[in-house]
């Protein structure tokens, strides 16, 4: 009976009032998604991202709804509503790759290394890449793995590469100097001593690491190693370089402190040039995940083992900031300065005060492509008029450096770059140019 | 009850339908979203949980190893869950009328993503999320919550500040930073990487000019001479001898026997010629430039094998 009544009665009234109002709904509903669409397209994210909030609790599930509200709110900055609204989407289509990659983005926008790293190989290569968007190999460094968790972590790389540097020596280009004395004819370098030219190749390794004691304490290290060799007649200046750091960390809320001992080996042509042993204070801040203040004090032995009226005691103190942007854009600044005070009695033209400034910063251009650049400048004023040419030797160094990062494969990374040096000195000896071209092949582990 | 009035009654039960979100948000919060398997437990029943259900207090959601959650509440919050999530809402009250607000949930496993909604902006204090080992409280308004399997809290945030506690005491965690809480009686453990900038370069060690020999002189790079350029080829002035004046000679007395010699005629008179006037003209380059006054104090060192040149050729003579 009652069957008969539903059936009969009051299905198809309900039926036809739920075609009734719901297809006009639907075309409603298809209208906002547009209307949205449209917006966001306009700019106008917060708009559509307003739009759409006040249907979500109807539409969610819907993935055309869901597509829609996850752009406009990647687009309004809401990455949280943004990773809600993709995840909706692909649980309807697990295999959505587009969906993904759009997951993906919401997730780096917040930082969820850990989300990012759970997305399949092919969609995360579509991505920036996370260590690139996270930090600048070129000019940052990280004692930790982005995935360590808080947890010790080792990291390193091995880099080949081939380049061609414009002044191995760092010669004055200029082959004839005016003399200091008046009306006595100039002076000319050495073939020797000028400015040569050649091709190189380079071999470099890294490692890094942290050793976590307890919250707040760790041992973090630093082992490094370069040799370059150049071609023809520069071969004299080949040069290999060891870095070592050990040293301790600290942590309370957002400060870091280390506290690490440094050493340094130079090798010009297989033999000794420069050692360097000291202290390495930094402090860290980080404001929050994406914005940071470091600050360091260094002191150096520099020694010259063959050249000992060279050697220094190197004090440096620097501050700097650095900015990672939601879209994996990273840029930084800072200043320093210190001095460089001569170890021998009477070697005070051999010091100098420094102060410098550097600038730089890596913007992605597609998944697998970054370009970075910086710019370091740095004025030294030396302690006392030189003796041979009678002025007081003043140096102001810019440097500009300028690349690209491909990615092929995650760990594997190709390097194109080209560095500027400029050195204006008042000792004509010191007034260098140079201008190196490298493209490395690095391999991270 | 006339057809009339069935289609009214019909017709306000399809406006509470249509509505139901509206009228959902009476209870603590809605169910905006489920898939894979989504159980709701009240009590001792146990039932599954489907978009638009209702959530209240001291309900719990369970989802399974493919399950997903959205739940909005009343506030205008949200919560996702994850994949092998208990989630309990505890206490929940909406206090925008009375002031009283409470938002504690509970996650005994698994993962949620929140937004905070009006009780987490009102009243800070009172949205708290409890877990086994850590208490969540949340000064900002996004923020990502997991359990490992060992039990292990990571908490991370994305928006503004949220706050993570235990007994140790807390830590703020803000936008792209996480922290891993170990157990209760340790301090939660800050787990994203800090990339720092190194510190500047030392000048290059083989810069050629500030070598020094073994004397401790610097020599940068040894410096020779340049060539003085050719002198003009000017013709030397002869030699200019001025010859002696005629001296005359008294002729001999006359004697007899003795004659007179010839007179000779005597040579022409010449015109003494001055002295060459002082040149300042450099002399040729036939001889090695003074040094400076000041002699360098460095001799020559390159570290390098760097070879002296020898001087350079005297000029040819040019007569």
């Amino acid at each position: 009976m009652y069957l008969r009544f539903w059936s009969r009665r009051v299905l198809p009234w309900c039926l036809a009032s739920a075609l009734g109002a719901g297809l006009p709904s639907v075309a409603l509903a298809d209208e906002v998604v547009q209307q949205a669409t449209a917006l966001v397209r306009q700019g106008q994210a917060a708009q559509a991202f307003q739009l759409l909030d006040a249907h979500e609790a109807r539409r969610a599930g819907d993935p055309v709804f869901d597509a829609a509200m996850g752009e406009a709110a990647h687009a309004a900055g809401q990455y949280t509503r943004a990773i809600m609204a993709r995840e909706r989407v692909l649980a309807a289509d697990p295999g959505h790759q587009a969906a993904q990659v759009a997951l993906g983005q919401s997730l780096q926008a917040v930082g969820d290394r850990r989300g990012v790293l759970a997305l399949p190989p092919q969609v995360q290569a579509l991505l920036i890449p996370v260590d690139a968007g996270h930090t600048l190999d070129q000019f940052l460094y990280s004692y930790d793995r982005p995935e360590y968790g808080g947890h010790s972590s080792l990291k390193g790389y091995v880099e080949l590469g081939v380049g061609h540097d414009s002044n191995a020596n760092a010669a004055p280009v200029v082959g004839e100097l005016q003399s200091p004395v008046p009306g006595t004819p100039p002076w000319a370098l050495l073939p020797e001593a000028q400015a040569t030219s050649a091709s190189y190749v380079v071999a470099q390794a890294g490692l890094r690491g942290r050793a976590v004691i307890n919250s707040r304490w760790s041992v973090v290290g630093t082992a490094l190693a370069a040799t370059r060799h150049y071609g023809g007649q520069a071969d004299r200046f080949d040069h290999t370089a060891l870095d070592g750091a050990l040293g301790m960390a600290w942590r309370a809320e957002r400060h870091e402190v280390i506290v690490s001992g440094q050493g340094s080996y130079y090798a010009l042509d297989g033999s000794r040039l420069r050692t360097m042993g000291g202290v390495l204070g930094e402090w860290i801040y980080r404001i929050d995940g994406f914005r940071q203040w470091g600050s360091f004090l260094q002191v150096l032995e520099v020694r010259y083992p063959t050249q000992e009226l060279r050697n220094v005691r190197r004090s440096v103190l620097g501050t700097s900031y650095s900015h990672l942007f939601r879209n994996g854009t990273s840029a930084y600044a800072g200043v320093y300065g210190g001095r460089e005070q001569p170890k021998a009695d009477g070697a005070d033209p051999l010091g100098h005060r420094l102060w410098g400034v550097r600038l730089g910063g890596q913007w992605p251009l597609a998944p697998q492509w970054t370009v970075f650049a910086s710019a370091d400048w740095e004025h030294r004023r030396y302690g006392g008029s030189d003796p041979f040419f009678a002025v007081t030797r003043t140096d102001r160094q810019a440097q500009v450096a300028l690349g690209l990062n491909w990615t092929p494969a995650p760990g594997w990374r190709v390097t194109p770059q080209w560095q500027f040096t400029r050195n204006a000195s008042t000792l004509p000896i010191t007034d260098y140019e140079r201008r190196v071209f490298s493209i490395l092949l690095r391999r991270e582990f | 009850m006339t057809s009339d009035q069935k289609r009214a009654r019909l017709a306000l039960l399809m406006g509470m339908v249509a509505a139901w979100p509206l009228t959902g948000l009476a209870a603590a919060g809605l169910v905006q979203f489920t898939a894979g398997d989504v159980q709701l437990r009240r009590g001792d029943s146990l039932s599954r949980l489907a978009k638009g259900a209702e959530l209240d207090g001291g309900d719990v959601v369970l989802t399974g190893t493919e399950g997903r959650a959205q739940i909005r509440f009343t506030d205008g919050g949200l919560v996702a869950l994850y994949p092998d999530s208990q989630f309990t809402v505890t206490r929940y009250a909406d206090g925008a009328g009375t002031g009283e607000d409470h938002f504690v949930v509970n996650l005994l496993r698994g993962g949620m993503r929140a937004l905070t909604g009006l009780i987490g902006k009102r009243n800070p204090a009172s949205y708290k999320v409890i877990t086994p080992t850590a208490v969540v409280g949340i000064r900002g308004s996004a923020f990502m919550l997991a359990i490992d399997a060992n039990g292990k809290v990571l908490v991370s945030g994305e928006q503004d500040e949220i706050e993570v506690c235990t007994q140790a005491g807390c830590v703020g965690v803000t936008a792209g930073e996480a922290v891993l809480v170990l157990s209760d009686q340790e301090l939660p453990v800050y787990t994203h990487t800090r990339a720092l900038l190194p510190v500047p370069e030392l000048p290059t060690p083989m810069l050629i000019g500030e070598q020094l020999d073994v004397q401790g002189r610097r020599a940068f790079v040894y410096i020779v001479p340049a060539p003085a350029p050719a002198p003009v080829p000017v013709a030397p002035p002869p030699p200019i001898v001025a010859p002696p004046p005629p001296v005359p000679v008294a002729p001999p007395p006359p004697t007899d026997d003795y004659q007179p010699p010839a007179p000779t005629t005597p040579p022409p008179p010449t015109r003494p010629t001055p002295p060459p006037p002082t040149t300042t003209a450099p002399p040729p380059a036939t001889t090695t430039p003074p040094p400076p006054t000041v002699r360098p104090p460095f001799v020559f060192i390159p570290v390098l094998p760097i070879f002296i040149l020898p001087p350079p050729p005297p000029p040819p003579v040019i007569r």
